[in-house]
């Protein structure tokens, strides 16, 4: 009688406790498996965010560390500055780490979504997440290959090397690096499928819309050289988003932000966490700053004064640099294409409605060029005053030196002068020493 | 030790011969209340006979040799060895000692069942009432410092309480906690210390396995006061007082008022901050400073200057602070304890009462009533029943010294707080008192700040309730059967709130940031209304526990079997919520909402915020289930073996039901070697062998192989409600292992002159769970969690009790010497830079065959003889190349493992003398073979205010020589990158730890009984201790006191009076 009893009580506790043992744990905590449980992890502002064109940016000809700060910046900022012999990433967060955070996030989410079927009623969910994820992994992997990679070159994009293309969460997985060309494919790929789903309008610029996908895939058929089709979809973006912040109606204290998600923004992103590469701890480059006419809107509501020279005011992110899309992104583009087609004029009137909208009300008068090469010099001279410390001018070094723009970058570092020649090999950013260390994946040569 | 006094026996001479075999027959009854005992068995040791007393507890058995001994044991009764000088047929009564109205150091509880000590293999250690009285503190734990094997380290960064050394990295390191029956999952500081009969804690695997996968870092059972059956109406009573004083905050050492403006001079020269002139954020500078800026502005002379500066050279804050901050503190405690019993029932009331008044007037009130009563229901079945309630409030308004703030963490040292007429004074804090005093036009509110009075418009405090209800129910399904069911149900609030009076500092320094003015017409349009903010934290705690249990003792002839079997189930559920109520009117108790959706430009620099919302709410739910069972088989009463096993399930996130099982075993052998007939030694009666070998376990409860996001409240950048991945899946990921073995010898001499215990143990712990660092490619963060490391610890323990003079006048000693080692065994680290290796104790050391917690520190070739910088070794060089010390231009050897920084050695000793009804106990503390790292000056922290400037300031090199007599580097700015990092970080501030403390003195004088015996009084003791009363011996020639390098904790000393009726 007795065994049978315990026998009885045991086994009514073994047939309730899987059940018993099925609640969760912690309400807030999930396997993730439904649309919005991966949707949500694409709103992580920390994560998705942050692309940080930073170290890049560090080491353009834009940006000026006074004496003083340069004394105090640690090794990794300086070699970044002075394009010294290696990086020492090993902060918490760099280019590098954090654009394959962003990647790794919308590698599970696309692992995850393949699960989940697509049906009539979550169609529109189900494309939206699906394009937002490509999207987000074409933007990094896009600034990755910009930052660690030679100059995109037909010739050699074989064997040049690239950057590693995750396309598993896995993390056991070692990582190798792909060739310049393999990883464009892939790049065009996601853009492509970025497409797909995305919104006209998303309900926050956080997240991408489809203006920020055609503004994306334009931006890289600029850095390959394909003007056609950079061209064309840099208009299907300003089509969808004609809109530009007018200046003359932005009235702010001396040295204050932008407001975050203004009209300018069709994509936010921001730069940061770059030890050195704040607003308020570099400079801005002296002739930059003179290159504006005092009626340049600009002139005052990117710069403000300070001790040591100018600081950039001119971020659409707050405290951080913006490295997201903007419309003025794309009419530059949309005329660095039709000029470099040979539109040239198509291409001033198209740089002629952005600047409309940077000088004082009555001041501006349209720029004019007689040649292509007359055209193409004042757009490239525009869209380094317009897209300062977007984390772009780097690229555009790279690229316009590939086709022989022949700008030098110099430093003046005490008595020592310091050049970045065109197409020298440190334009291809060292790869942070752990990766190296921890893959064996050869290093970017200096 | 009344309870030393188990039997009673009576005995009637007899004229049988000694030599001649015959019967010995008797009664077995229960002591006290004198009702039959049946069914015990009984057997004579050396004749090795045996038989089993009938229903009614008689027996009759044959005797072969005299003299002998018989042991007579029975279900639920403490076993007993009678020696039989002569043959007595009849008449005996032999009354057994129920195992309920046992107590103390003769049973031993693990939570699971209570077991004689004679039959244990474990590692046990029993702290019983008369210990736990020795200390007056409110909460328990701390009343365990000084009279266990427990150490209790004070460094914040490591586990506060750790036994026998830590055996996970990662995973929780706290003890668990057990409750009478059930794992406690309330506050600890609601257990009332009056309550508690005695504490065991449980330490090696042998004792500990039983409760699993929690037990790894070690299990304190702690049991509750109970009444007892046939027990006249008892009454105690105890009150105490204790008081201290206010902080030394002159132990702080921080650099004075005179240093610290020649440190800001320094920094003027140097147009330090400058450019922060500029800023829209109008930081705040100090007054010395502003001063410095009107004298460069040309608004004062050198020497109107220097009579400034001087005046605010003579100031210190630390005095206004001592004078209004703070006061002498006062702690009373009442208890009172009533119990009682018939035959059929025993009941036990206890009802306590705290009230701590720190020195910062921070009021901590406890009421703790608790009722437990046991009931016969009938012959087979028992019912214990108990509630308790615990009600506790606590508040504090005063800031403490460190939490009045002119800039991030820092006070210049020479603000003043209260003016000669006794009104409060503001500080300069947070912007430039310049901008404050202008930018309102009056319009805004007051911005500044007066630290003497701002507290008078806050109120923190927080409330809890704790519900706790037990019950266990003990059927008899046999003579050698029980079933038993036990439940307990525990339920805890607790409402916390933090009001900020719309005169506070804070809410009136929210309600401008957030206000607009416009200076046209000098309306503001206040975006925080007006009012008060009020902040809310309620957090909600129920456990429910149920266990069934079989138990299983049974003796026959030589053999005695006691084994238990059972499951156990839990569930935890933790909600708590947290909401603000902006515009908040105390009276009327109404608020105004916000707008915390869309940005707003703040006042100082127009930068585009959000208005703080910091409304939240989460549920955690914990369930687990276990099965388990233990067995000992005890042959001749002098060798025992035991095996224990259990296996947990829980609900981890993302873990198959499969895997959800974690078994844990562990088993041990006893040997009673001063039975064995061959055993000749008289001057030691007690010798006893133990041995155990096991495993426990360590459930980190947020460990598995999936990928896990959790919902999280919204983005950086829009309200969006987002989720983040808070574990990348990692397939490979396994439980960790801790094997633990324990060799122990119980001894006593004759009389029990020295009496104790040694104990060696050894663990090994594997497949630990430690941070590695991962491809950052993998894009999985910089380090994930793997099952990288192992370690292993051994360590000593002994355990001595001798009475030294045993007169009139007695003198006992006690000594508690632990000693414990440990070393990483393996650890997967990819090394890039020495730095990664570099530990100060405060983390665990990635290296192998370091100590876990070990102190590895860039070797110091001493200060630049040129330029009084710290220098260091690079690939055997001297070098002040920092970034590259502290780098990986660093190879291993340019690194010393200095040792452990917790210690070797520990214990106590403990001296007692008493005389008549007086008695004095003084206990001393001590800790060896470790290391510490003693602070110093850290320059980039000093000048960005993120942290004060240390005194070590005023001994600096200033001149080639000085580095002769000082390791503090120059004074220098810009401060070269990694400067801090190098000098923080290096052997030049390493110290010995070693250490003797005096822990505590107490005086106990009971009154005599004779006296109080007329008035109905049982017995009255007054009591003294004075506490916390300082180092005495130091290893380090600093003058530090380790564990307390700046502000030692106050002397404290107390008063009570015990009484029982």
């Amino acid at each position: 009688m007795k065994k049978i009893l315990l026998i009885f009580c045991s086994s009514c506790l073994l047939l309730s406790c899987k059940k018993f043992l099925d609640e969760r744990q912690d309400a807030a905590m999930v396997i993730p498996s439904t649309l919005d449980d991966i949707e949500k992890m694409m709103d992580h502002g920390n994560a998705m965010s942050f692309m940080m064109a930073d170290h890049a940016d560090g080491s353009s000809d834009d940006v000026y560390v006074p004496p003083a700060t340069l004394a105090t910046l640690d090794q990794g900022s300086y070699n970044n500055y002075t394009w010294g012999p290696e990086y020492f990433f090993d902060q918490v967060q760099s280019t590098w780490s954090q654009a394959y955070l962003v990647i790794n996030y919308t590698n599970i989410v696309l692992e995850k979504i393949s699960e989940i079927d697509r049906t009539d009623r979550n169609a529109l969910q189900w494309d939206r997440v699906y394009s937002t994820a490509h999207f987000f992994r074409a933007y990094a992997y896009n600034l990755l290959i910009n930052t660690f990679a030679p100059a995109y070159d037909p010739s050699t994009y074989h064997t040049d090397m690239g950057v590693c293309l995750r396309l598993k969460s896995d993390f056991n997985i070692l990582s190798v690096r792909s060739s310049v060309k393999e990883c464009y494919d892939q790049i065009l790929f996601d853009a492509t499928e970025a497409l797909r789903g995305l919104p006209v309008e998303p309900v926050y610029k956080t997240r991408p819309c489809k203006p920020a996908a055609f503004a994306l895939l334009a931006r890289i058929y600029l850095t390959i050289n394909d003007f056609k089709k950079a061209g064309d979809y840099a208009d299907s973006c300003t089509r969808l988003y004609p809109t530009l912040l007018n200046y003359n109606n932005v009235s702010l204290n001396p040295g204050a932000a932008f407001p975050m998600f203004n009209e300018d923004v069709i994509f936010h992103a921001v730069g940061g966490s770059s030890p050195f590469m704040f607003p308020n701890r570099v400079r801005v480059d002296t002739l930059l700053y003179r290159s504006y006419s005092t009626d340049d809107l600009r002139r005052k509501l990117f710069f403000n004064t300070v001790t040591d020279g100018q600081a950039h005011t001119g971020s659409y992110a707050g405290g951080y640099f913006f490295s997201g899309i903007s419309s003025p992104e794309a009419y530059l583009i949309k005329a660095e294409a039709l000029t470099e087609q040979g539109f040239y004029t198509d291409g001033m009137a198209t740089l002629n409605l952005l600047l409309e909208k940077r000088w004082r009300t009555g001041t501006f008068v349209p720029l004019t060029a007689n040649s292509k090469e007359d055209a193409i010099a004042i757009i490239r001279t525009e869209r380094r005053k317009e897209l300062t410390f977007r984390g772009l001018r780097f690229f555009d070094l790279k690229r316009w030196n590939k086709r022989g723009a022949n700008i030098i970058v110099r430093r003046k570092i005490g008595n020592e002068l310091l050049e970045l020649l065109p197409n020298d090999l440190r334009y291809a950013i060292p790869i942070p020493r752990r990766v190296i260390d921890m893959t064996g994946m050869p290093q970017n040569p200096r | 030790m009344r309870t030393f006094i188990l039997l009673i026996m009576l005995l009637t001479a007899s004229a049988l011969s000694a030599q001649d075999p015959g019967s010995y027959s008797g009664h077995i009854r229960r002591s006290g209340e004198r009702t039959p005992v049946a069914h015990a068995t009984i057997t004579a040791i050396r004749s090795r006979t045996h038989t089993v007393a009938d229903a009614q507890g008689s027996f009759s058995l044959l005797i072969t040799t005299t003299p002998d001994t018989l042991r007579i044991s029975a279900a639920g009764y403490q076993p007993l060895d009678m020696p039989v000088t002569a043959l007595q047929s009849s008449g005996n009564e032999i009354l057994l000692v129920a195992s309920t109205d046992l107590q103390e150091v003769n049973v031993i509880s693990t939570g699971y069942q209570r077991l004689p000590r004679e039959r244990i293999t474990g590692s046990f250690e029993v702290i019983d009432s008369t210990i736990l009285n020795r200390q007056v503190a409110s909460s328990l734990l701390d009343r365990l410092e000084g009279q266990s094997s427990l150490l209790f380290d004070k460094a914040v960064s490591r586990p506060g309480i750790t036994l026998r050394g830590v055996s996970s990295f990662n995973g929780p390191k706290n003890l668990l906690v057990i409750l009478d029956n059930f794992p406690y999952e309330g506050d600890l500081s609601n257990i009332n210390p009056n309550e508690i009969e005695s504490i065991t804690i449980l330490k090696d695997a042998a004792a500990a396995s039983i409760w699993g996968a929690r037990a790894g870092n070690g299990v304190v059972v702690v049991t509750t006061k109970k009444g007892r059956f046939d027990k006249p109406l008892q009454v105690s009573f105890n009150n105490s007082y204790t008081f201290g004083g206010k902080p030394d905050l002159y132990q702080l050492r921080y650099a004075g008022s005179a240093d610290y403006i020649e440190m800001e001079q320094l920094l003027f020269a140097r147009n330090h901050r400058f450019s922060d002139t500029l800023s829209n954020f109008k930081p705040v500078f100090t007054p010395a400073y502003e001063i410095l800026f009107r004298q460069r502005r040309g608004e004062l002379s050198a020497a109107q200057t220097n009579y400034l500066l001087d005046s605010l050279r003579q100031l210190d804050y630390r005095s206004d602070m001592e004078k209004y901050l703070y006061q002498n503190s006062l702690n009373q405690q009442y208890a009172l304890g009533i119990s009682g019993g018939s035959r059929q029932m025993s009941w036990n009331f206890s009802a306590g009462y705290d009230n701590n008044r720190s020195s910062a007037d921070a009021v901590y009130e406890r009421l703790s009533l608790r009722s437990a009563a046991s009931i016969k229901l009938s012959k087979k079945l028992e019912a214990d029943v108990s509630i308790s309630l615990n009600n506790g409030t606590m508040t504090y308004n005063r800031p403490e010294w460190s939490e009045i703030t002119f800039n991030g963490v820092m006070l210049y040292p020479y603000a003043k707080l209260m003016d000669d007429n006794g009104n409060a004074l503001p500080i300069y804090k947070d912007y430039r008192q310049s901008y404050k005093d202008t930018t309102g036009m009056g319009k805004l509110l007051n911005w500044n700040y007066y630290p003497l009075d701002d507290y008078k418009h806050t109120q923190n405090r927080t409330q809890y309730r704790h519900w706790r209800t037990t019950a266990d129910l003990r059927y008899k399904l046999s003579s050698f059967l029980t079933l038993n069911a036990s439940f307990q149900h525990e339920d805890q609030v607790k409402y916390g709130t933090r009001y900020y009076a719309q005169e506070s500092y804070y809410t009136r320094d929210r309600i401008n940031t957030y206000s607009q003015l416009n200076r046209a017409t000098g309306a503001v349009k206040y975006n925080i209304p007006l009012g008060g903010i009020l902040d809310n934290s309620d957090d909600m705690m129920q456990a429910l526990n149920g266990r069934l249990q079989m138990s299983l003792q049974k003796k026959w002839h030589d053999h005695e079997i006691s084994a238990i079997a059972g499951s156990d189930v839990r569930k935890t559920v933790t909600t708590s919520k947290n909401y603000r109520l902006y515009g908040y009117d105390k009276e009327h108790e109404v608020s105004t909402p916000v707008d915390v959706v869309n940005t707003i430009p703040t006042y100082v620099s127009g930068s585009q915020t959000r208005i703080s919302n910091i409304d939240s709410r989460s549920r955690k739910d914990n369930r687990f289930v276990s099965y388990y069972g233990n067995a000992a088989y005890t042959y001749l009463s002098r060798y025992t073996a035991t095996v224990s096993a259990r296996r947990d399930a829980s609900n981890v996130l993302g873990v198959n039901t499969n895997n959800r099982w974690n078994p844990l075993w562990s088993a041990g052998v006893a040997w009673n070697a001063a039975t064995e007939k061959f055993y000749r030694v008289e001057w030691l009666p007690v010798l006893r062998f133990r041995a155990s070998h096991g495993f426990s376990g360590n459930v980190d409860p947020v460990r598995s192989a999936v990928t896990i996001i959790r919902y999280g409240t919204t983005s950086q950048f829009t309200p969006l409600p987002i989720s983040v991945v808070t574990q990348y899946a990692n397939p490979e990921l396994r439980w960790e292992k801790v094997r633990m073995r324990n060799v122990a010898v119980d001894f006593a001499t004759s009389g029990n002159r020295i009496s104790g215990s040694l104990e060696w143990y050894w663990k090994k712990a594997t497949d630990l769970i430690a941070t590695t660092p991962v491809d950052p490619t993998a894009g999985a963060g910089n380090t994930v969690l793997r099952n990288v490391a192992a370690m292993k610890g051994r360590g000593v323990e002994l355990s001595l009790l001798t009475r030294n003079i045993d007169k009139a006048f007695r003198w006992e000693t006690r000594v508690l010497f632990n000693y414990n080692t440990d070393e990483i065994t393996s650890f997967y680290n990819v090394s890039f830079t020495g730095s990664s290796y570099v530990k100060t104790g405060s983390a665990i050391t990635a290296r192998e065959g370091a100590p876990v917690y070990g102190i590895i520190v860039y070797k110091w070739a001493g200060l630049d003889p040129a330029t009084g910088a710290p220098r260091g070794y690079l690939n055997g060089q001297v070098s002040s190349a920092y970034s590259q010390l502290t780098g990986n231009g660093i190879t291993q050897n340019d690194l010393v493992t200095k040792g452990r920084s917790t210690p070797a050695y520990f214990g106590n000793l403990e001296n007692t003398f008493s005389w008549k009804g007086v008695s004095a106990t003084v206990n001393l503390l001590y800790k060896f073979g470790h290391y510490f790292m003693r602070r110093s000056v850290d320059y980039s922290q000093a000048y960005s205010a993120r942290n004060r400037l240390h005194s070590d300031f005023a001994d600096r090199w200033r001149q080639p020589g000085d580095e002769l007599h000082t390791d503090v580097p120059a004074f220098v700015y810009p401060v070269p990158a990694n400067f801090d990092a190098f000098y923080s970080n290096s052997e030049a501030l390493v110290e010995k730890a070693g250490h003797v403390r005096l822990q505590f003195i107490s005086l106990n004088y009971q009154l005599p009984g004779n006296l109080l015996a007329r008035a109905g009084i049982k017995n009255i003791s007054v009591y003294g201790l004075a506490s916390n009363l300082g180092i005495i011996w130091r290893a380090n020639s600093k003058g530090l006191d380790p564990e307390y390098q700046d502000l030692q904790p106050i002397k404290t000393y107390s008063i009570g009076l015990r009484a029982g009726f």
